[in-house]
Protein backbone atom coordinates (compact mmCIF):
# COMPACT_ATOMS: atom_id res chain seq x y z
CA UNK A 1 0.00 0.00 0.00
CA UNK A 2 1.30 3.70 -0.54
CA UNK A 3 1.34 4.76 2.79
CA UNK A 4 0.44 8.56 1.55
CA UNK A 5 -2.77 7.45 -0.38
CA UNK A 6 -3.58 5.71 2.67
CA UNK A 7 -3.10 8.67 5.20
CA UNK A 8 -4.92 11.20 2.50
CA UNK A 9 -7.60 8.68 2.45
CA UNK A 10 -8.49 7.97 6.08
CA UNK A 11 -7.88 11.97 7.09
CA UNK A 12 -11.16 12.34 4.05
CA UNK A 13 -12.81 9.52 5.74
CA UNK A 14 -12.19 11.10 8.93
CA UNK A 15 -13.19 14.93 7.86
CA UNK A 16 -16.03 13.94 6.03
CA UNK A 17 -17.31 11.16 8.96
CA UNK A 18 -17.47 14.71 11.23
CA UNK A 19 -18.90 17.11 8.55
CA UNK A 20 -21.81 14.43 8.76
CA UNK A 21 -21.69 14.06 12.01
CA UNK A 22 -22.25 17.99 13.23
CA UNK A 23 -24.85 17.51 10.56
CA UNK A 24 -23.25 20.26 7.61
CA UNK A 25 -22.89 17.12 5.05
CA UNK A 26 -26.17 15.21 4.47
CA UNK A 27 -24.91 12.29 3.11
CA UNK A 28 -25.06 8.34 4.17
CA UNK A 29 -21.47 7.53 6.16
CA UNK A 30 -21.13 3.85 3.69
CA UNK A 31 -21.78 6.23 0.51
CA UNK A 32 -19.32 8.16 1.98
CA UNK A 33 -16.95 5.10 2.91
CA UNK A 34 -17.69 3.67 -0.70
CA UNK A 35 -16.73 6.55 -2.48
CA UNK A 36 -13.60 6.91 -0.51
CA UNK A 37 -13.09 3.23 -0.96
CA UNK A 38 -13.23 3.51 -4.66
CA UNK A 39 -11.06 7.26 -4.70
CA UNK A 40 -8.54 5.01 -2.77
CA UNK A 41 -8.29 1.64 -4.66
CA UNK A 42 -8.39 3.24 -8.38
CA UNK A 43 -5.16 5.34 -7.18
CA UNK A 44 -3.46 2.18 -5.17
CA UNK A 45 -4.20 0.21 -8.24
CA UNK A 46 -2.44 2.57 -10.61
CA UNK A 47 0.26 2.74 -8.13
CA UNK A 48 0.58 -0.69 -7.68
CA UNK A 49 1.28 -1.20 -11.53
CA UNK A 50 3.87 0.96 -11.56
CA UNK A 51 5.53 -0.74 -8.52
CA UNK A 52 4.56 -4.18 -9.93
CA UNK A 53 3.05 -5.72 -6.86
CA UNK A 54 0.72 -8.08 -7.90
CA UNK A 55 -1.17 -8.21 -4.23
CA UNK A 56 -1.48 -5.07 -4.09
CA UNK A 57 -3.05 -5.14 -7.48
CA UNK A 58 -5.23 -7.27 -6.12
CA UNK A 59 -6.21 -5.73 -3.19
CA UNK A 60 -6.68 -2.65 -4.61
CA UNK A 61 -9.00 -3.58 -7.31
CA UNK A 62 -10.86 -5.51 -4.33
CA UNK A 63 -11.09 -2.36 -2.58
CA UNK A 64 -12.51 -0.61 -5.97
CA UNK A 65 -15.12 -2.34 -6.54
CA UNK A 66 -16.31 -2.84 -2.85
CA UNK A 67 -16.43 0.92 -2.88
CA UNK A 68 -18.70 0.96 -5.78
CA UNK A 69 -20.72 -2.21 -3.92
CA UNK A 70 -21.24 0.06 -1.04
CA UNK A 71 -22.03 3.17 -3.27
CA UNK A 72 -24.51 1.38 -4.96
CA UNK A 73 -26.41 -0.46 -2.11
CA UNK A 74 -26.82 2.80 -0.44
CA UNK A 75 -28.00 5.05 -3.45
CA UNK A 76 -30.64 2.26 -4.69
CA UNK A 77 -33.29 0.81 -2.91
CA UNK A 78 -32.47 -2.90 -2.94
CA UNK A 79 -34.73 -5.63 -1.43
CA UNK A 80 -32.24 -8.53 -1.93
CA UNK A 81 -29.22 -7.86 0.02
CA UNK A 82 -28.71 -11.80 -0.39
CA UNK A 83 -28.62 -11.90 -3.93
CA UNK A 84 -26.20 -8.76 -4.02
CA UNK A 85 -23.32 -10.10 -2.12
CA UNK A 86 -23.45 -13.02 -4.12
CA UNK A 87 -23.12 -11.15 -7.64
CA UNK A 88 -20.81 -8.75 -5.93
CA UNK A 89 -18.89 -11.75 -4.65
CA UNK A 90 -18.68 -13.36 -8.04
CA UNK A 91 -18.28 -10.11 -10.47
CA UNK A 92 -14.91 -8.81 -7.42
CA UNK A 93 -13.57 -11.73 -7.59
CA UNK A 94 -13.62 -12.27 -11.65
CA UNK A 95 -12.56 -8.47 -12.13
CA UNK A 96 -9.64 -9.14 -9.63
CA UNK A 97 -8.41 -12.18 -12.23
CA UNK A 98 -8.71 -10.02 -14.88
CA UNK A 99 -6.51 -7.73 -13.43
CA UNK A 100 -3.92 -10.13 -13.03
CA UNK A 101 -4.23 -11.27 -16.36
CA UNK A 102 -4.02 -7.68 -17.21
CA UNK A 103 -0.83 -7.51 -15.25
CA UNK A 104 0.57 -11.04 -16.80
CA UNK A 105 -1.05 -11.61 -20.29
CA UNK A 106 0.91 -14.52 -20.76
CA UNK A 107 -1.28 -16.39 -18.01
CA UNK A 108 -4.45 -17.10 -20.06
CA UNK A 109 -6.28 -19.05 -17.11
CA UNK A 110 -6.66 -15.92 -15.22
CA UNK A 111 -8.59 -14.50 -18.33
CA UNK A 112 -10.32 -18.08 -18.91
CA UNK A 113 -11.25 -18.30 -14.66
CA UNK A 114 -11.71 -14.43 -14.45
CA UNK A 115 -14.67 -14.55 -17.41
CA UNK A 116 -15.91 -17.65 -15.89
CA UNK A 117 -16.65 -15.65 -12.90
CA UNK A 118 -18.35 -12.43 -14.58
CA UNK A 119 -20.40 -14.68 -16.62
CA UNK A 120 -21.98 -16.24 -13.39
CA UNK A 121 -22.30 -13.32 -11.63
CA UNK A 122 -24.72 -12.19 -14.65
CA UNK A 123 -26.47 -15.43 -14.82
CA UNK A 124 -26.85 -15.07 -11.28
CA UNK A 125 -29.24 -11.77 -12.08
CA UNK A 126 -31.00 -13.51 -15.08
CA UNK A 127 -31.09 -16.69 -15.56
CA UNK A 128 -30.39 -18.57 -12.63
CA UNK A 129 -32.82 -15.72 -10.47
CA UNK A 130 -35.03 -17.10 -12.40
CA UNK A 131 -35.00 -20.81 -11.83
CA UNK A 132 -35.21 -19.54 -7.84
CA UNK A 133 -31.55 -19.30 -6.67
CA UNK A 134 -32.43 -16.47 -4.55
CA UNK A 135 -35.04 -18.07 -2.73
CA UNK A 136 -32.66 -21.06 -2.18
CA UNK A 137 -30.05 -18.61 -1.03
CA UNK A 138 -32.26 -17.21 1.47
CA UNK A 139 -32.97 -20.62 3.16
CA UNK A 140 -28.91 -21.45 2.93
CA UNK A 141 -27.51 -18.25 4.03
CA UNK A 142 -30.51 -18.31 6.92
CA UNK A 143 -28.81 -21.65 8.10
CA UNK A 144 -25.16 -20.37 7.47
CA UNK A 145 -26.21 -17.36 9.64
CA UNK A 146 -26.16 -19.55 12.36
CA UNK A 147 -23.04 -21.36 12.46
CA UNK A 148 -21.31 -18.46 10.66
CA UNK A 149 -19.73 -17.45 13.97
CA UNK A 150 -18.37 -20.47 15.24
CA UNK A 151 -16.90 -21.40 11.29
CA UNK A 152 -15.12 -17.94 11.64
CA UNK A 153 -13.49 -18.62 15.23
CA UNK A 154 -12.89 -22.10 14.43
CA UNK A 155 -11.10 -20.54 10.68
CA UNK A 156 -9.09 -18.62 13.10
CA UNK A 157 -8.30 -20.40 15.91
CA UNK A 158 -6.61 -23.31 13.51
CA UNK A 159 -4.43 -20.41 11.63
CA UNK A 160 -3.58 -18.38 15.09
CA UNK A 161 -2.50 -22.63 16.04
CA UNK A 162 -0.65 -23.03 12.86
CA UNK A 163 0.89 -19.72 12.17
CA UNK A 164 4.57 -20.59 12.53
CA UNK A 165 4.01 -23.62 10.18
CA UNK B 1 45.85 -10.12 27.93
CA UNK B 2 46.42 -13.45 27.26
CA UNK B 3 49.95 -13.61 28.69
CA UNK B 4 48.95 -11.50 31.79
CA UNK B 5 45.99 -14.30 32.42
CA UNK B 6 48.13 -17.26 32.16
CA UNK B 7 50.43 -15.60 34.29
CA UNK B 8 47.67 -14.73 36.97
CA UNK B 9 46.44 -18.19 36.28
CA UNK B 10 50.61 -19.77 36.68
CA UNK B 11 51.14 -17.75 39.87
CA UNK B 12 47.68 -18.03 41.73
CA UNK B 13 46.82 -14.37 41.35
CA UNK B 14 43.26 -13.51 41.02
CA UNK B 15 42.12 -11.91 37.93
CA UNK B 16 40.59 -8.73 38.43
CA UNK B 17 36.56 -9.04 38.03
CA UNK B 18 35.11 -7.09 35.35
CA UNK B 19 31.95 -5.10 36.51
CA UNK B 20 28.83 -6.97 35.93
CA UNK B 21 26.85 -5.64 32.80
CA UNK B 22 22.69 -5.16 33.59
CA UNK B 23 20.78 -4.96 30.34
CA UNK B 24 18.21 -2.66 31.31
CA UNK B 25 14.88 -3.63 29.23
CA UNK B 26 13.48 -0.90 27.08
CA UNK B 27 9.95 -0.70 26.50
CA UNK B 28 9.82 0.83 23.09
CA UNK B 29 8.23 0.07 19.81
CA UNK B 30 9.70 -3.11 17.87
CA UNK B 31 12.09 -2.28 14.66
CA UNK B 32 11.74 -5.29 12.74
CA UNK B 33 8.66 -7.01 14.21
CA UNK B 34 6.35 -4.48 12.76
CA UNK B 35 2.24 -4.55 11.59
CA UNK B 36 0.68 -1.07 12.16
CA UNK B 37 3.70 0.38 14.12
CA UNK B 38 5.59 -2.44 16.58
CA UNK B 39 3.63 -1.56 19.58
CA UNK B 40 2.24 -4.76 20.20
CA UNK B 41 5.57 -6.33 19.88
CA UNK B 42 7.67 -3.73 21.60
CA UNK B 43 5.28 -4.77 24.65
CA UNK B 44 5.76 -8.55 24.02
CA UNK B 45 9.67 -8.09 23.75
CA UNK B 46 9.33 -5.80 27.03
CA UNK B 47 7.00 -8.67 28.99
CA UNK B 48 8.85 -11.74 27.56
CA UNK B 49 5.36 -12.92 26.33
CA UNK B 50 4.91 -13.81 22.66
CA UNK B 51 3.93 -10.96 20.20
CA UNK B 52 1.03 -13.08 18.27
CA UNK B 53 -0.55 -13.65 21.66
CA UNK B 54 -0.55 -9.48 22.21
CA UNK B 55 -1.53 -9.03 19.25
CA UNK B 56 -4.79 -10.89 19.26
CA UNK B 57 -5.65 -10.06 22.70
CA UNK B 58 -4.94 -6.46 21.13
CA UNK B 59 -7.65 -6.98 18.14
CA UNK B 60 -10.08 -8.82 20.79
CA UNK B 61 -10.19 -5.70 23.17
CA UNK B 62 -11.75 -3.93 19.98
CA UNK B 63 -14.88 -5.92 21.04
CA UNK B 64 -14.50 -3.64 24.33
CA UNK B 65 -15.33 -0.19 21.87
CA UNK B 66 -13.12 2.00 20.07
CA UNK B 67 -10.69 2.83 22.97
CA UNK B 68 -8.49 0.71 22.06
CA UNK B 69 -7.68 2.09 18.96
CA UNK B 70 -7.45 5.76 20.82
CA UNK B 71 -4.73 4.08 23.31
CA UNK B 72 -2.85 1.90 20.27
CA UNK B 73 -2.28 5.50 18.72
CA UNK B 74 -1.12 7.22 22.11
CA UNK B 75 1.02 4.86 22.44
CA UNK B 76 2.67 4.81 19.32
CA UNK B 77 3.07 8.45 19.01
CA UNK B 78 4.73 8.58 22.89
CA UNK B 79 7.37 5.00 22.51
CA UNK B 80 10.55 5.75 20.27
CA UNK B 81 11.09 3.16 17.54
CA UNK B 82 13.42 0.09 18.56
CA UNK B 83 16.87 -0.26 16.19
CA UNK B 84 16.34 -2.25 13.53
CA UNK B 85 17.79 -6.05 13.63
CA UNK B 86 20.33 -5.50 10.62
CA UNK B 87 21.07 -9.05 11.39
CA UNK B 88 18.30 -10.46 9.86
CA UNK B 89 18.16 -12.75 7.25
CA UNK B 90 16.17 -12.50 4.03
CA UNK B 91 14.57 -16.20 5.31
CA UNK B 92 14.10 -14.79 9.03
CA UNK B 93 12.29 -11.50 7.56
CA UNK B 94 9.70 -13.63 5.29
CA UNK B 95 9.00 -15.93 8.21
CA UNK B 96 8.27 -12.77 10.45
CA UNK B 97 5.99 -11.49 7.81
CA UNK B 98 4.32 -14.82 7.45
CA UNK B 99 3.59 -15.26 11.28
CA UNK B 100 2.42 -11.75 11.33
CA UNK B 101 -0.04 -11.74 8.40
CA UNK B 102 -1.36 -15.14 9.79
CA UNK B 103 -1.46 -13.47 13.31
CA UNK B 104 -3.57 -10.45 12.23
CA UNK B 105 -5.55 -12.61 9.83
CA UNK B 106 -6.58 -15.17 12.93
CA UNK B 107 -7.38 -12.20 14.66
CA UNK B 108 -9.70 -10.89 12.37
CA UNK B 109 -11.58 -14.21 11.95
CA UNK B 110 -11.84 -14.74 15.81
CA UNK B 111 -13.11 -10.71 16.05
CA UNK B 112 -15.87 -11.08 13.24
CA UNK B 113 -16.85 -14.43 14.80
CA UNK B 114 -17.26 -13.08 18.26
CA UNK B 115 -18.62 -10.01 17.52
CA UNK B 116 -21.67 -12.40 15.31
CA UNK B 117 -22.01 -14.58 18.26
CA UNK B 118 -22.33 -11.55 21.00
CA UNK B 119 -24.65 -9.87 18.72
CA UNK B 120 -26.89 -12.88 18.11
CA UNK B 121 -26.97 -13.60 21.84
CA UNK B 122 -27.65 -9.51 22.59
CA UNK B 123 -24.67 -8.37 23.81
CA UNK B 124 -22.99 -5.32 22.08
CA UNK B 125 -19.69 -3.23 22.56
CA UNK B 126 -19.40 -0.04 24.57
CA UNK B 127 -21.02 2.69 22.22
CA UNK B 128 -18.58 5.76 23.31
CA UNK B 129 -14.92 5.93 24.36
CA UNK B 130 -14.46 7.64 27.88
CA UNK B 131 -17.67 9.98 27.38
CA UNK B 132 -17.41 10.55 23.68
CA UNK B 133 -19.71 8.13 20.91
CA UNK B 134 -18.09 5.99 18.66
CA UNK B 135 -19.16 8.40 16.15
CA UNK B 136 -17.52 11.53 17.31
CA UNK B 137 -14.23 9.09 17.73
CA UNK B 138 -14.01 7.31 15.21
CA UNK B 139 -13.70 10.16 12.84
CA UNK B 140 -10.73 11.91 14.86
CA UNK B 141 -9.37 8.57 15.67
CA UNK B 142 -9.48 8.01 11.58
CA UNK B 143 -7.42 11.56 11.26
CA UNK B 144 -5.32 11.09 13.90
CA UNK B 145 -4.22 7.70 11.76
CA UNK B 146 -3.97 9.90 8.71
CA UNK B 147 -1.60 11.92 10.20
CA UNK B 148 0.55 9.32 12.30
CA UNK B 149 0.97 7.88 8.59
CA UNK B 150 1.83 10.89 7.11
CA UNK B 151 4.65 12.09 9.77
CA UNK B 152 6.11 9.03 8.80
CA UNK B 153 6.48 7.41 12.51
CA UNK B 154 6.17 4.27 11.39
CA UNK B 155 9.04 1.43 11.76
CA UNK B 156 11.11 0.15 9.32
CA UNK B 157 9.83 -2.33 7.17
CA UNK B 158 12.06 -4.83 4.55
CA UNK B 159 10.62 -5.17 1.16
CA UNK B 160 10.21 -9.08 0.94
CA UNK B 161 11.69 -11.28 -2.09
CA UNK B 162 10.43 -10.91 -5.70
CA UNK B 163 7.52 -12.47 -6.68
CA UNK B 164 7.60 -15.62 -9.47
CA UNK B 165 6.75 -14.45 -12.69
CA UNK B 166 5.01 -17.56 -14.14
CA UNK B 167 1.67 -19.15 -12.48
CA UNK B 168 1.88 -23.29 -12.07
CA UNK B 169 -0.24 -25.40 -9.86
CA UNK B 170 1.35 -25.96 -6.54
CA UNK B 171 3.35 -29.93 -6.28
CA UNK B 172 4.68 -29.26 -2.73
CA UNK B 173 1.63 -27.07 -1.25
CA UNK B 174 -1.42 -28.74 -2.24
CA UNK B 175 -4.82 -29.78 -0.70
CA UNK B 176 -6.56 -31.13 -3.98
CA UNK B 177 -4.96 -29.72 -7.18
CA UNK B 178 -2.64 -27.21 -5.75
CA UNK B 179 -4.63 -24.00 -7.28
CA UNK B 180 -4.50 -21.85 -3.93
CA UNK B 181 -0.98 -22.59 -3.25
CA UNK B 182 -0.01 -21.83 -6.77
CA UNK B 183 -1.90 -18.44 -6.85
CA UNK B 184 -0.47 -18.07 -3.33
CA UNK B 185 3.33 -18.33 -4.19
CA UNK B 186 2.09 -16.06 -7.43
CA UNK B 187 0.79 -13.35 -5.68
CA UNK B 188 3.43 -14.00 -2.56
CA UNK B 189 1.11 -14.37 0.33
CA UNK B 190 0.13 -17.04 2.66
CA UNK B 191 -1.27 -20.31 0.99
CA UNK B 192 -3.21 -21.47 3.92
CA UNK B 193 -5.41 -18.31 4.73
CA UNK B 194 -6.05 -17.61 0.98
CA UNK B 195 -7.58 -21.58 1.35
CA UNK B 196 -9.99 -20.90 4.02
CA UNK B 197 -10.99 -17.22 2.22
CA UNK B 198 -11.69 -19.17 -0.67
CA UNK B 199 -13.97 -22.31 0.79
CA UNK B 200 -15.71 -19.14 3.04
CA UNK B 201 -16.41 -17.50 -0.67
CA UNK B 202 -17.55 -21.35 -2.02
CA UNK B 203 -20.08 -20.97 1.25
CA UNK B 204 -21.53 -17.57 0.32
CA UNK B 205 -21.86 -18.75 -3.37
CA UNK B 206 -23.70 -21.73 -2.83
CA UNK B 207 -20.40 -23.54 -4.96
CA UNK B 208 -20.44 -21.25 -7.59
CA UNK B 209 -17.21 -20.36 -6.67
CA UNK B 210 -15.88 -23.69 -7.09
CA UNK B 211 -16.10 -22.96 -11.15
CA UNK B 212 -13.33 -20.89 -11.22
CA UNK B 213 -11.07 -23.22 -9.27
CA UNK B 214 -11.68 -26.01 -11.68
CA UNK B 215 -11.75 -23.33 -14.71
CA UNK B 216 -8.05 -22.69 -13.17
CA UNK B 217 -7.00 -25.85 -12.15
CA UNK B 218 -8.47 -27.12 -16.27
CA UNK B 219 -6.24 -24.10 -18.04
CA UNK B 220 -3.04 -24.21 -16.13
CA UNK B 221 0.26 -26.28 -15.83
CA UNK B 222 1.64 -28.35 -13.02
CA UNK B 223 4.69 -26.60 -11.47
CA UNK B 224 7.66 -28.37 -13.17
CA UNK B 225 9.85 -30.91 -11.35
CA UNK B 226 12.95 -30.45 -10.38
CA UNK B 227 14.98 -33.70 -11.71
CA UNK B 228 18.41 -34.67 -9.86
CA UNK B 229 21.44 -33.75 -12.03
CA UNK B 230 22.76 -36.92 -13.71
CA UNK B 231 26.41 -37.52 -14.83
CA UNK B 232 26.86 -38.06 -18.67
Amino acid sequence: MNKNLVAISLIILGAGLLLIWSGVLLYDSEILLGLVLAAFGISNTNYSFRVGSRKRIVLSAILFLTGVVLIVKNSYEIIDTRGLILVSILFISGAALLILFIDNVKQKTFLFSGFALIILSCFSLTVLKKIGLFQWLKTVGDMFEVFLPVILIIFGMSIFINRKK
Amino acid sequence: MDEQNLHNQLFGEEQPQADPVYRVRKLQRSGDNVVIAGVCAGIAEYSGKETAAIRVIAMLLLLLGAWIVAAYLIIAFLLPIGKYDESLTEVETKAIGKENFRTVVSGLFIIVGLHFALVKFGFSGSSGVFILPNTFMFPLLAIAGGVFLLTNKLAKTKIGPEETTEFYRSRSDKFLLGVCGGIAKYLGIDSSSLRIIFLLLTGLTLGMFAVAYLVIAFTSQQEPQLLPLQDE
